[in-house]
């Protein structure tokens, strides 16, 4: 394994489907165009009465590797960071939430981007399964999520995945020709991750609050890195009840939370990270939409600038 | 003798040396953004004709330009281009066979970015003509030198060179943008190796201009197997007016371009077809692109549409792996009503529906052809 130069780090909470259908995605037998020396997926299960467990973890492939954590927090933040601590490889790709399927050229994308620069910080826009966000969904569950994925053949041709989805704009979500919010996949450099100091575990909200945008723009702020986005791939939410992804009556409270707990530990409100992106990789029709909106989003961002 | 560049920028003229001029500028380091001149060189070779360059304003412009006059006695550019690849010390070669064209600062640093990233890319850039409407319709309308040179100069003084986007229109070797297949690219790029391989410029293609000799090299290359086509999105190369053998609005324009096509099949043994390998994107998108990348994007999606549904691959595979072949296109495999499929696909994102009425006549008129022939 010491011969890869990537490390895809999934955390995995009390989520055994969705998992198990996000690490199929981060497998050989599904990613295009790479081999199993060039990358290795270390999955972090945090022990819960709903495991996945090692086996179904290890049988996806030989640069599968399974690590059980006790993760006493309500926080994904201590299971990243002890993820990493078991890695070695120079290239880091980051998956907090295990609960998100990946299209079919995702790792191939992301070991180009180091190729052309060592501190690459590399990002993909992110959609939800379902015809709405899931947060605003109200008639959108387990058994809704389950029926829409067995509805395209996603397993043999991963970019179907789009078919049943929308993109992801949370708010002021200007398209990705600009820095997106944030990204539920992102590949950085080990030197870069360590230069900041790693993931903050003081993010200790439900679902780790806003660690993950944190972690993004903080690399993406240091000032030798460079931020790609893959315009024709995407990253898939599953439902799973996540904390922020579900309906929930107290979810606007909970971000008002998140929000002061980013004021609090870093001064001043959060903003994304200030650079253009580079396009990298194929676009198929399925994504076309998206790059549309984005040109659209950033014509109307322009005119009004 | 410098150490060999990463790239050597191979550039064709001929009795056009205002044009030229300016196409040498944009290639300078001091109007490139993130290169130095030590990265790449230019190799600039003119054909001898009564309206030459100034070798000495040639040389003023940039420490990294070798320049080469030289006389030629037929009257296709194949033979020049010939010589500029013998002098190319650059393990990748940039093919500019119409040195009319100038380019976007941001060309030559993503040419050498994909070079480190694949080895076996064939970079193209897409091409647009000064000028809102395309060169002949310009041109009959009054477009020419005196009006081209006005264009250029109300670029803002110290703009940065993506002004450009703005003045143009596509080029009709890529008239619906980088989503569709191109017929050719006056500005591409490959490792000199891939080059030889298919031989350079065919010298057979010896017509004006050289006929189909662009056209004909960017198919070899680009249907080389194990060739990756890359498109940079975010720049471009920029046709200025100076009178060239297709771009006129010339009487003899037709008979001439039937002329080439039947070079073309007597050559190659068939008719020329653009070439269709999946474009993978690369590089920033300035804001001056905005505009052609909203174009490009929904005419991908309506070829995405027309091609599945009518049962055409909408590339040829880009990859070997039998599961993915070509991706993203198994959706309308085996359904009898691909329409769900259309909807699904105009829906996404939702805010961003299609122009429905027109659409749904046009699906349904499909509909209805291949229901007649089946």
């Amino acid at each position: 394994m010491n011969s890869a130069l990537l490390s895809v780090i999934v955390i995995v909470h009390d989520m055994p489907r969705q998992a198990a259908n996000t690490l199929f995605t981060l497998s050989t037998a599904y990613q295009l165009d790479v081999t199993s020396q060039d990358y290795e997926v270390v999955v972090v299960e945090n022990r819960t009465d709903n495991m996945l467990g090692e086996a179904a973890v290890t049988s996806l492939g030989s640069n599968f590797r399974y690590l059980e954590f006790e993760n006493s927090t309500q926080s994904p933040a201590a299971s990243l960071a002890y993820g990493i601590a078991n890695t070695q490889t120079p290239n880091l790709a980051i998956m907090i939430d295990g609960a998100r399927c990946i299209t079919p050229r995702v790792i191939k994308y992301g070991l180009a981007a180091f190729r052309v620069d060592p501190h690459a910080m590399v990002t993909v826009p992110g959609y939800h399964l379902g015809s709405d966000e899931q947060h605003l969904a109200t008639e959108y569950g387990e058994e809704q999520d389950i029926a829409l994925l067995d509805s395209v053949d996603w397993r043999r041709d991963g970019y179907l995945l789009f078919m049943i989805s929308v993109l992801f704009k949370g708010r002021h979500q200007p398209g990705y020709l600009r820095a997106m919010l944030e990204s539920n996949c992102l590949f950085c450099s080990r030197l870069d991750y360590d230069e900041i100091g790693g993931v903050d575990l003081r993010f200790d909200l439900p679902g780790g609050g806003m660690v993950n945008l944190d972690l993004y723009r903080r690399i993406g702020d240091l000032p030798q890195t460079r931020l790609f986005v893959m315009p024709g791939e995407g990253t898939f939410h599953q439902f799973h009840g996540g904390v922020t992804t579900k309906v929930d009556k107290d979810r606007e409270a909970l971000m008002t939370a998140f929000k002061d707990q980013y004021l609090e530990l870093r001064g001043e409100p959060y903003r994304s990270v200030e650079q253009r992106p580079t396009l990298i990789g194929a676009v198929t029709g399925w994504a076309l939409p998206t790059l549309r909106e984005s040109a659209a989003a950033e014509i109307a961002e322009s005119s009004v600038s | 003798m410098t150490p060999a560049p990463a790239l050597s920028i191979l550039v064709v003229a001929y009795r056009m040396p205002r044009q030229v001029l300016n196409t040498l500028y944009t290639l300078t380091a001091k109007y490139q953004r993130d290169v130095s001149a030590a990265d790449y060189e230019i190799v600039l070779v003119e054909n001898a004709s009564q309206d030459r360059l100034d070798p000495a304003e040639v040389s003023a412009l940039a420490p990294n330009i070798t320049y080469c006059y030289r006389h030629e006695v037929g009257v296709s550019p194949a033979g020049a281009l010939n010589d500029a690849i013998a002098q190319a010390r650059g393990t990748w070669v940039g093919l500019m066979i119409d040195g009319a064209h100038m380019v976007t600062p941001g060309l030559v640093r993503n040419v050498l970015d994909v070079a480190r990233m694949d080895p076996c890319a064939l970079t193209v850039v897409p091409g647009y003509h000064l000028g809102t409407q395309n060169e002949q319709a310009e041109q009959a309308a009054g477009y020419g030198e005196a009006a081209e040179i006005r264009l250029l100069a109300g670029l803002p003084q110290g703009g940065d060179g993506y002004g450009l986007f703005q003045l143009a229109s596509l080029s009709p070797a890529n008239q619906h943008g980088f989503t569709h297949p191109f017929m050719e690219s006056n500005c591409m790029f490959v490792d000199k190796e891939r080059l030889l391989q298919v031989g350079g410029a065919d010298p057979r293609f010896n017509l004006r201009g050289g006929g189909m000799l662009n056209l004909d090299l960017y198919r070899e290359l680009a249907e080389l197997p194990g060739t990756n086509l890359w498109v940079l999105p975010g720049e471009g190369s920029f046709h200025q007016y100076h009178g060239g053998t297709t771009t006129d609005v010339a009487e003899d324009r037709q008979p001439l371009l039937t002329e080439f096509q039947e070079q073309y099949t007597a050559i190659r043994g068939k008719p020329y077809k653009a070439p269709i390998p999946e474009p993978s994107l690369y590089g920033e998108i300035p804001a001056s692109a905005t505009p052609w990348v909203e174009r490009a994007a929904q005419r991908g999606i309506d070829r995405f549409i027309g091609r599945t549904l009518d049962g055409f691959p909408v590339w040829s595979p880009a990859t070997s792996d039998p599961r993915q072949s070509p991706p993203g296109f198994s959706a309308f495999r085996g359904r009898e009503d691909p329409t769900a499929v259309v909807e699904q696909i105009e829906r996404r994102p939702p805010s961003a529906r299609l122009k429905s009425k027109a659409k749904r006549a046009f699906l349904a008129g499909r509909r209805r052809v291949r229901g007649a022939g089946s």
